[in-house]
């Protein structure tokens, strides 16, 4: 998929997020957002002719797959809505995010087809994605696994245990992307627990850091996961600023949206704008 | 009391002999322990099998996270630790990324008890019984001698599900044979009695047995029935047990909330006219001292349980 092709999945999958949360009455607008162009550039995005991450809704769970962890659980619909528009399981099934006896749990789990684990706490995930790839190395095999972690979870010290243990096992089939948007629930990370410098501290925990300024411009995180492949013996971090609430004109930056559903009113003032950007014909 | 049970056996060598076997046969079979190889006595498996032992150093609750990833890729891990560290640290992980989905990893730590003696309070645990059995999916075994341990090994990896299995570091007598065969959910009456009962398990249960025998100088006809799975529990089998009797008592190396007297008392609750006294540990911490000693400071060796029973007995008109 090219670059505007993947512009406009970004657009339909922000308007199938904000939906499933608004008829949910429940959920993270606002965090959700930040990282779908990140996910939607794992899930349909091709580096030279091959695909980012190899997933395939026919043989899900076949072993040759790779792996795209969610640690950011919160923004569950991001990822639900990409499955679904993949065929892992039908669009309907976003109706009911969150709500009773739904398949789609708030956060991930993996009875939902095409998630690996259950990933609602928080900093325990990043574990559960360097498991999966000392297991692949420990088979041999080429299988990648990618994770997408908020920038607060790197305030977990689990995380640090994580990370301290990737860069042991030498796990270069580990791609993780830092969603940086610089705020969690109470406001911003550097007010609340200030996560310093992130890149000195991968690469003092003996990771490979690379930086993406525009989290949300494809050919930027397309130009980073490419250099991402290349590197061997080390974990790669690829840092991205991101902004939350992206997509939401009304909304990027601010912390008040991230943990709710848009109002009426406000679907009314989004959806249109994002429906337009991938309903031309262009 | 009596020297009947003078042949001891350590429970975590019976522990490694075990795995050694069960690593030949379960081929997915890892041990993923925390800095614990030479602690808890798996030095010779390591060497054995070192492509099936995971050692992620002091750090409990990445390694539980990292046993959720090694699952994923069909891998079946057997965490294994002290009680208070690999799974009271971990204990989120554990109940949102393993028992929720209900996965394939099973749990084996000792520290149970007194176990640990003079590592002191920090590495022994009263509570695990506690806030395991509150996970749901999660079983709870605990095993008296080395037969039981290698028994429940064997039925825990040849099942599915979340499992933990709790371990004493204590040299426990040998109660059973090699033809002891351990059922999930079942209590096996280890001696049959008319008068009273006790419930008992792991280094408990033997000491039951050593009060079963004083308890017979003084004409009393007890009986001692062991409660190796906790969780599930033997609900048939309690309502049995206690539909004949008027007292029953339960012994067990853990705080009296929580553990195996609460689980017994959760099952009589909705049944039988029967009285239970709930012996164990009255809701304190450990110290550090010399198994010996602190069995007696705690009440819970078989001269105080056998003491403690006695008053129970007479104030409940059972002379």
């Amino acid at each position: 998929m090219d670059t505007k092709g993947l512009e406009k999945k970004a657009a339909q999958i922000r308007v199938d997020v904000l939906t499933a949360i608004h008829k949910a009455q429940s959920g993270y607008s606002g965090s959700s957002m930040s990282v779908v162009e990140l996910m939607v550039a794992l899930y349909y995005g091709d580096l030279s002719g091959r695909p980012v991450a190899s997933v395939d809704c026919v043989r899900a769970g076949s072993a040759d797959q790779d792996y795209v962890f969610l640690l950011k659980g919160h923004a569950a619909p991001t990822q639900y809505a990409i499955l679904a528009d993949l065929g892992f399981f039908s669009k309907s099934e976003l109706d009911y995010y969150r709500q009773l006896n739904s398949m789609l749990s708030a956060r991930p789990n993996p009875k939902i087809p095409g998630v690996w684990a259950s990933l609602g706490g928080h900093g325990y995930g990043l574990s559960v994605a360097v498991g999966t790839a000392i297991a692949i190395k420990a088979e041999r095999k080429p299988n990648r696994v990618f994770a997408v972690i908020g920038d607060a979870e790197l305030q977990e010290g689990q995380a640090w245990e994580a990370i301290m243990s990737a860069a042991h096992y030498n796990l270069d089939n580990l791609i993780l992307f830092v969603d940086k948007n610089d705020l969690q629930s109470d406001g911003p990370t550097k007010a609340v627990m200030d996560l310093g410098n992130l890149q000195d501290k991968f690469e003092a925990f003996g990771w490979k850091v690379l930086k993406v300024t525009n989290g949300h411009d494809f050919d930027q995180i397309l130009e980073a996961t490419y250099k991402a492949f290349s590197v061997t013996r080390h974990p790669c971090c690829i840092v991205c600023s991101t902004v939350k609430g992206k997509g939401i004109p009304f909304a990027e930056g601010k912390v008040g949206y991230g943990a709710v559903p848009l109002s009426d009113a406000e679907m009314d003032e989004a959806i249109p704008k994002l429906k337009k950007i991938y309903d031309t014909h262009e | 009391m009596t020297d009947k049970f003078d042949k001891k056996y350590s429970l975590l060598k019976a522990f490694e002999e075990e795995l050694t076997v069960l690593a030949k046969y379960h081929k997915n079979l890892v041990v993923v322990n925390s800095d614990f190889t030479s602690r808890l006595g798996l030095s010779r498996f390591s060497e054995i099998f070192p492509e099936r032992q995971f050692n992620f150093g002091l750090a409990e609750q990445n390694a539980v996270g990292i046993s959720v990833g090694l699952n994923i890729r069909g891998k079946i891990p057997m965490i294994c630790g002290f009680s208070n560290f690999s799974l009271g640290k971990a204990l989120e992980i554990i109940r949102d990324a393993i028992c929720y989905p209900n996965l394939n990893i099973k749990f084996v730590a000792a520290g149970a008890g007194f176990g640990a003696a003079q590592e002191g309070e920090s590495y022994q645990s009263f509570e695990d019984i506690a806030f395991m059995r509150s996970l749901p999916n999660m079983k709870v075994f605990c095993a008296a001698d080395v037969y039981e341990t290698k028994a429940i090994l064997r039925s825990m990896t040849d099942e599915y599900g979340p499992a933990y299995l709790r371990l004493t570091a204590e040299k426990c007598p040998i109660i059973h044979d090699e033809n002891y065969d351990f059922k999930v959910g079942k209590i096996d009456v280890v001696k049959d009695g008319k008068d009273f009962f006790m419930f008992a398990a792991g280094p408990m249960l033997y000491r039951a047995l050593e009060v079963a025998d004083t308890l017979k100088n003084d004409g009393i006809d007890a009986g001692v029935a062991n409660v190796s799975s906790i969780k599930p529990i033997d609900v048939a089998k309690i309502m049995e047990i206690t539909a004949g009797a008027k007292l029953v008592a339960s012994i067990e190396d853990h705080n009296v909330f929580g553990g195996l007297g609460s689980a017994i008392a959760e099952v009589l609750a909705n049944t039988t006219g029967c009285k239970l006294k709930i012996i164990g540990i009255e809701d304190k911490f450990g110290k550090s001292g010399k198994l010996k000693d602190l069995y007696r400071d705690f009440g819970l060796d078989s001269t105080s349980i056998y003491e403690n029973i006695k008053g129970f007995l007479k104030d409940n008109y059972i002379d």
